[in-house]
């Protein structure tokens, strides 16, 4: 008796009441977003598994065995399985490239009977705990190349995985471990040049390559006359450098015109704010055809401008209030495209308005300061770096989810933690996110 | 090394708040600063249809149903839901009577237009076959039914009257300043056009939600901001249906038409244009044939005689000739006239009786006799009396009092179309034969109704309504009464038309009218209970046989019936034209034909011009 009321004051309830309303957002959400007045359901078809809420219901119930399970296992029990969940989910990521199930050209579900599977969403988890039991590894330094070449795999190998399905997302949340290397000693130039690079395509994108190459010779040239030694040696650098910014932004534009779909060139342009030719206000397109309901869960990667343009109508109708539950326009009737998955947020936005979409975003920052907070008071390495594995997943998704259905980041499939409708994302987010719990309640039995 | 880590720590925690407050601007300014977003899905998922109100009914004087709105279905198909490769389309073709390649063919249609939406596939499916298709329907997926409303006509009589209803043109919604659109339905014809406005009521509004393939999803609102429809106005007509119907049948097989008025009101109790059709032909999904049909036949059927066809009036005209000539004291009614040898032209040219009669001693004879040379001399007393300068005056004298009796002018009657007939001007004769160099001979043929003088059968009725009112008329019309809900009932008012010819200069012309049934032209016509006032009629034509004429009034005293009759080449006046007068009077003032009589009704019934040669080549009798 003493003894559960300690163990229960060891969890971290903030964490855990975060998790709780975030969950009861999305069944919230889940429903709204599948709720159909037409079909006037009563609440034995609100059950049912055959229906999306019914489905995400019984998933819940899952969650809630699973969230008991991990807390009362020993964490041992985790760091012990941390390579071998990784292999396990690498071959699991090879497997679905050669038996999964197509859907809408992405090869990245199991199909079960009327469930999927999706491995990538297990992987996040998997690799997040080999990479933190990987460098925990008392001997090993990032600052030794053979070392951080060994991080980088380990991350590398599934983002590469994903990338083949193709799953840009997850291949981008799994980019975000880099950022969990940079926490643990990695030289921070390895953030700032992608970061870099990412801020040269847009210019490039959104002004020009010329307009890059011009901006960069100023800087460089400023640089070199306020700052530097004037060597021969420091203007070659520079010149080699300005060099590269040129032949980088003539390839961005290249790879824009030449490479890329016209699909994906408008969501480029979209949140550039980049006006092209193929008109602003495009109508209804052809493109966007009936998408079919998949047994299990549904998924597609066919997005375009109207799409987001129809998201960001939906949140901003939602107003101050919100238009009330289950009174979105929006979202009751389809104009909002993946409202259960991706786009989940449009139905907080249009329903519960500016403060139910203030609350989600709040609660999410909350999630991730407490989760680095968390990380920053473990004893152990492994529960450090893997405290800040699981801020930067969920950072990731909360980023470009959100980002996406507000215009501020390019649509990229991806779900929103906790809330968004699918059995694999919330399994594995609550996974992801318990077993940190878990990690942060036995602290101080464990070893440094 | 342990501040590295604490200030990288640093750098991620403000990373984190950063991207939180720039979302929470980003949201702020689109849900608490932009205003725009709101209207813009209200847009997309509002949607408004109009309402079609159910359109007035048209009854007849005694409250009888003329026109009202049956049902009828369209079919409508939505191509995204059609399933057309699963569905029987033998049955489907059979239960809506098409043929295949007409379903391929509105199909194709639908789905070019509105391949995701719902759209028209067949419209005005009638309900006999719609309850069979219904049957059906649950196995024809994609496609489903809308009531609508059809004009139906229970007494398959009097389509020039009604007219019809078809899709408005461009003109119509022009003119209906945002009333109508394209694929409307209003009135094209008749009574169902001049009362468009009145019949077709107020178009509501309902709001519905759709979703994003543009399928319906339930009301707005619970329809708190849809506008009700307002039903069209009904029309009190002056038609008396029974009337109408009997004039129809006595004028079966003839071309011609009935005119009957109301003398005292101008309600106009008849209009019958013969041959006529059922107006139910131009209702549903055959109207365009049998319109095509109509518009062929020989016959004519779709010109609506009394009030576009023009005649000569021929004798019955004799009577507003007389009028004029007692009004300027030209003549009086003891005015008297030998009728030897005729009435003497000049260079040989006499007018003749077309029948040996005793000398005409006064009005009441020459009408009763028809003398020709009788009214050519009053004719002349009056054209050319002292009184008026020349010739010219005298003659523009006559006419004005002629235009002012509705002869050669239109009536001003509640239908679109009519024609005015002719009085010809002073200036018309002056251009043919000279200022100065014609005279009351020259033009004498006017005198008996004959020559450029032109009448339509309605101006012949209002004409006679105007002598058995002795100087006056209202202006005949079909619609009595405009009646709506409680508040807003609308009876109309007509013109009261005065010829300022004083009322007892009637007595001697109507004397004479009644003498010409009683023991005149017409006799044989004499209803036993009735005193019938009228006159004969015998038109000359140029292209065939005469028309038969016979215009009048009944009873003498207090008359409640005008009428004019025209059979088409039907010979003389006597012939048909007085027979189906004197029946239409006694079926009218009595409800029934007497015994005695009905040997002439049974020979009106059976008579046929059509059919008999009176109609053979020449068809272009009608100018
Ligand atoms: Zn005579």
């Amino acid at each position: 008796m003493e003894r559960n009321r300690k163990l229960l004051n060891e969890f971290d309830w903030v964490i855990l009441a975060i998790y709780g309303t975030l969950l009861l957002f999305g069944c919230l959400s889940v429903y709204a977003a599948s709720f159909r007045e037409v079909e006037a359901s009563s609440f034995s078809q609100v059950l049912d598994v055959n229906t999306s809420f019914g489905k995400q219901m019984m998933w819940v119930a899952v969650c809630i065995v699973m969230v008991t399970f991990i807390l009362l296992v020993d964490s041992k029990f985790f760091t012990s399985l941390a390579y071998l969940s990784y292999i396990v989910s690498i071959i699991l990521l090879v497997a679905v490239l050669l038996v999964g199930k197509e859907i809408h050209g992405n090869k990245s579900w199991f199909g079960i009977g009327s469930f999927g599977i999706q491995p990538a969403e297990f992987a996040k988890f998997c690799t997040a705990l080999a990479l933190a039991k990987f460098l925990s590894n008392q001997s090993i330094d990032l600052k030794n190349m053979k070392n951080m070449l060994t991080a980088f795999a380990i991350i590398g190998l599934p983002a590469a995985l994903v990338l083949l399905q193709p799953d840009l997302g997850s291949m981008l949340v799994f980019c975000s471990f880099v950022i969990v290397l940079y926490r643990e000693g990695l030289n921070p130039l390895y953030v700032i040049i992608p970061l870099l690079l990412l801020l040269f395509s847009v210019i490039a994108l959104k002004f020009g390559a010329l307009v890059l190459s011009i901006i960069a010779l100023i800087s460089l040239s400023l640089l070199i006359y306020f700052n530097l030694k004037k060597s021969l040696k420091t203007i070659i650098f520079i010149a080699f450098v300005h060099c590269f910014v040129i032949g980088y932004g003539y390839s961005v534009d290249f790879i824009y015109h030449k490479v890329m779909k016209d699909y994906q060139r408008a969501r480029i342009d979209y949140t550039l704010r980049i006006s092209t030719k193929q008109a602003i206000n495009k109508p209804v397109i052809k493109e966007d055809v009936v998408q079919k309901i998949v047994p299990g869960e549904k998924k597609h990667r066919k997005f375009d401008d109207w799409n987001i343009r129809q998201s960001i109508i939906a949140i901003g109708s939602g107003g101050i209030l919100g238009k009330g539950f289950l009174k979105g326009t929006q979202t009751k009737f389809e104009f909002v495209p993946e409202q259960t998955t991706d786009f989940i947020f449009c139905t907080i936005g249009e329903e519960e308005g500016f403060w139910g979409t203030t609350l989600v975003v709040s609660l999410y920052i909350g999630l991730l300061l407490r989760l680095v907070w968390m990380a920053d008071r473990q004893r152990s390495k492994f529960s450090r770096i893997y405290g800040y594995s699981v801020a930067f997943i969920l950072f990731f998704h909360f980023l470009i989810n959100v980002g996406m259905t507000i215009g501020l980041v390019p649509v990229i499939g991806i779900p929103l933690p906790f809330i968004s409708y699918g059995g694999s994302s919330l399994l594995a987010f609550t996974f992801l996110l318990m077993i940190m719990v878990k990690l942060d309640a036995d602290r101080l039995h464990v070893l440094r | 090394m342990k501040d590295l880590f604490s200030s990288r720590s640093f750098v991620i925690k403000v990373v984190f708040v950063v991207i939180g407050v720039l979302f929470f601007l980003r949201l702020f300014f689109l849900q608490v600063l932009s205003s725009e977003f709101a209207q813009q899905a209200n847009n997309n998922a509002i949607k408004q249809r109009r309402v079609e109100p159910a359109r007035g009914l048209i009854y007849d004087r005694n409250g009888k149903i003329l026109v009202y709105n049956a049902p009828i279905y369209d079919v409508f198909v939505n191509p995204s839901q059609a399933k057309n490769k699963e569905i029987d389309t033998t049955k489907f073709c059979e239960l809506l009577s098409i043929s295949r390649e007409q379903f391929i063919k509105y199909y194709r249609k639908a789905k070019i237009e509105f391949p995701n939406k719902q759209s028209i596939f067949l419209s005005q499916v009638s309900i006999e076959d719609y309850s069979k298709f219904q049957e059906y329907l649950n196995q024809f997926t994609g496609y489903s039914g809308i009531v609508r409303t059809m004009r139906q006509y229970p007494y398959n009589s009097a389509p020039n009257l009604f007219g019809y209803i078809g899709e408005v043109s461009e003109r119509q919604i022009e003119a209906s300043e945002g009333y109508y659109q394209p694929g409307d339905y209003a009135g094209k014809f008749g009574l169902e056009l001049k009362y468009d406005e009145s019949l077709r009521g107020t178009i509501g509004i309902s709001y519905y939600y759709v979703d994003k393939l543009g399928r319906e999803q339930g009301t707005y609102e619970n329809g708190e901001y849809d506008q009700k429809p307002i039903a069209g106005k009904n029309l009190i007509s002056t038609i008396d249906i029974e009337l109408q119907q009997y004039g129809e049948k006595l004028m079966q097989n003839k071309r011609g038409s009935i005119v009957a008025i109301e003398p005292k009101t101008g309600e106009i109790l008849c209009l019958v244009s013969s041959p006529s059709f059922d107006p139910n032909l131009l209702t549903g999904r055959k109207r365009g044939d049998n319109y095509m049909k109509l518009l062929n036949d020989p016959q004519k059927p779709l010109i609506d005689r009394p009030l576009t066809a023009t005649y000569p009036p021929g004798s019955t005209f004799k009577v507003f000739n007389a009028l004029v000539s007692l009004s300027d004291g030209s003549i009086t009614a003891d005015y008297g006239w030998t009728c030897g040898g005729g009435y003497h032209l000049g260079g040989g040219k006499i007018v003749r009786c077309s029948h040996p009669h005793p000398s005409a001693s006064n009005l009441m004879d020459g009408l009763k006799y028809s003398c020709n040379p009788y009214f050519c001399g009053t004719f002349k007393a009056s054209v050319e009396n002292a009184i008026y300068s020349s010739t010219e005056v005298g003659y523009q004298h006559w006419r004005n009092i002629m235009l002012a009796m509705s002869v050669g002018q239109k009536t001003g009657v509640d239908l679109a179309g009519e024609k005015s007939g002719n009085v010809p001007t002073p200036e018309y004769y002056n251009k043919i034969y000279g200022k100065g160099q014609w005279h009351a001979n020259t033009i004498i043929s006017l005198s008996i109704g004959q020559g450029e003088i032109l009448m339509t059968p309605l101006q012949m009725a209002n004409g006679y309504a105007l002598i058995a009112n002795r100087g006056y008329y209202y202006t005949p019309h079909l619609i009595k009464k405009i009646e709506g809900d409680s508040t807003n009932t609308l009876k109309l008012t007509y013109a009261l038309h005065k010829t300022g010819i004083a009322y007892a200069l009637y007595d001697a012309v109507c004397e004479g009218l009644r003498r010409v049934v009683e023991s005149g032209t017409a006799h044989s016509c004499a209803i036993p209970s009735i005193q019938m006032c009228g006159k004969t009629g015998t038109a000359q034509n140029p292209h065939g046989e005469n028309h038969s004429l016979f215009a009048g009034y009944a009873p003498f005293e207090n008359p409640k019936i005008a009428i004019a009759v025209i059979v088409e080449n039907g010979g003389y006046g006597a012939t048909y034209a007085a027979p189906i007068v004197s029946l239409m009077v006694e079926k009218y003032i009595n409800d029934t034909i007497e015994t005695s009589r009905q040997k002439v009704e049974k020979r009106m019934f059976e008579a046929d011009l059509l059919n008999t040669g009176n109609y053979g080549k020449k068809q272009e009798i009608i100018k």
